[in-house]
């Protein structure tokens, strides 16, 4: 083990070695008991755990403060918890289409949203095209067809 | 015989106090710890807990525990939940309020006892980005296992393990600027 890596094990596992996996605290205690400058980076991070711990926060929590928190809830709480409710018949087949597409919860509503918007935009467009080619294929276009309704007017020939 | 979370919140969604009693003196100190390290202040980590243990009194009955989730995991996710929330929504304090910059020199340190040094704490861990400082607050001092630590924050345990890392390594930073060699002499 080098340096760095010791440094990078006490980043992620902290100063005391026997939180540590059993390879890398073996290959630990031997570095610092060759290396002085291994020695004196353990010596410095057990410094900062130290400030950090002599300072936690947690200190400021009086022993009453769960009693206030729970005096808080009940307080508040006049109504049974909600049951298990059944969710309206939109958001069971919308959740199984999100289950069916794989689609992550939050973006479920967006995905499904676009992926309507998209399907009816296509349906509508399937359908207009349809109709213009069997107008089209039958009867000519629509200009003919308009020409074609409009009677010849004796001015018209002349 | 203890009873375990599954049944005390079965019971609580059917509105037994008891067991919401229960559960909140098992799981309430951690909660509390977890919101003062994250907001740095008592009433705030005593509003979040109370708003905390108030969802889960109104959604104790759509608790499913299948797939090995844990009731802590579910509340731990809602106090840093609501911790980001507060920060988001926390107006910005105006410029004249804002505490000189600590003294950078060596001997500075020195000076730091008691509230100084929780003063100096905090700040260090409200110059980490938030992620971080759940992090650290979860593994570093809550000393939640890794696993309950990432679910709680919906990663992975790897992008956990970075988020130590570099919240580690920022505090390192900070503390060094402030001459953490000599914090030997006021420890």
């Amino acid at each position: 083990m080098t340096e760095d890596r010791l440094l990078e094990c006490l980043d992620l596992w902290g100063c005391t070695l026997a939180r540590w996996p059993a390879a890398e605290r073996t290959q630990a205690e031997a570095l610092l008991a060759s290396s002085e400058k291994a020695r004196d980076l353990l010596t410095r991070e057990q410094m900062m755990e130290r400030l950090l711990q002599s300072a936690d926060p947690v200190d400021m929590l009086d022993t009453a403060a769960l009693d206030r928190v729970k005096a808080a809830v009940f307080a508040s709480i006049a109504s049974p918890p909600l049951k298990q409710a059944v969710p309206p018949l939109t958001v069971q087949i919308a959740d199984r289409l999100r289950r069916w597409f794989d689609l992550p919860d939050p973006v479920a509503p967006w995905g499904l949203r676009l992926a309507s918007v998209v399907l009816v935009a296509a349906l509508l467009g399937s359908l207009t095209a349809r109709s213009i080619t069997l107008t089209t294929a039958s009867s000519g276009t629509a200009l003919e067809q308009i020409a074609m309704a409009t009677p010849y007017s004796p001015l018209d020939v002349q | 015989m203890t009873t375990d979370d599954t049944a005390l919140l079965a019971a609580v969604a059917n509105g037994d106090h008891g067991a919401f009693s229960t559960l909140m003196d098992r799981h309430g100190p951690r909660a509390l710890a977890l919101a003062i390290r994250m907001t740095g202040t008592r009433q705030d980590a005593e509003d979040i807990v109370q708003e905390a243990f108030l969802r889960v009194w109104r959604h104790a009955g759509r608790w499913d525990p299948s797939g090995g989730a844990r009731f802590s995991t579910w509340l731990y996710r809602i106090v840093l939940n609501l911790c980001l929330d507060r920060k988001r929504r926390a107006p910005m304090a105006p410029l004249d309020e804002i505490a000189e910059p600590e003294d950078p020199s060596p001997d500075g340190l020195q000076q730091y006892s008691g509230e100084q040094a929780r003063g100096l704490v905090q700040e260090a861990l409200e110059s980490l980005p938030e992620r971080q400082r759940a992090a650290l607050a979860l593994c570093y001092f809550g000393n939640v296992s890794g696993q309950e630590a990432a679910d709680s924050l919906e990663m992975s345990v790897s992008a956990l393990e970075s988020l130590l890392v570099r919240g580690r390594r920022a505090l390192r930073t900070f503390f060094t600027k402030r001459g953490l060699n000599r914090l030997g002499d006021v420890l």
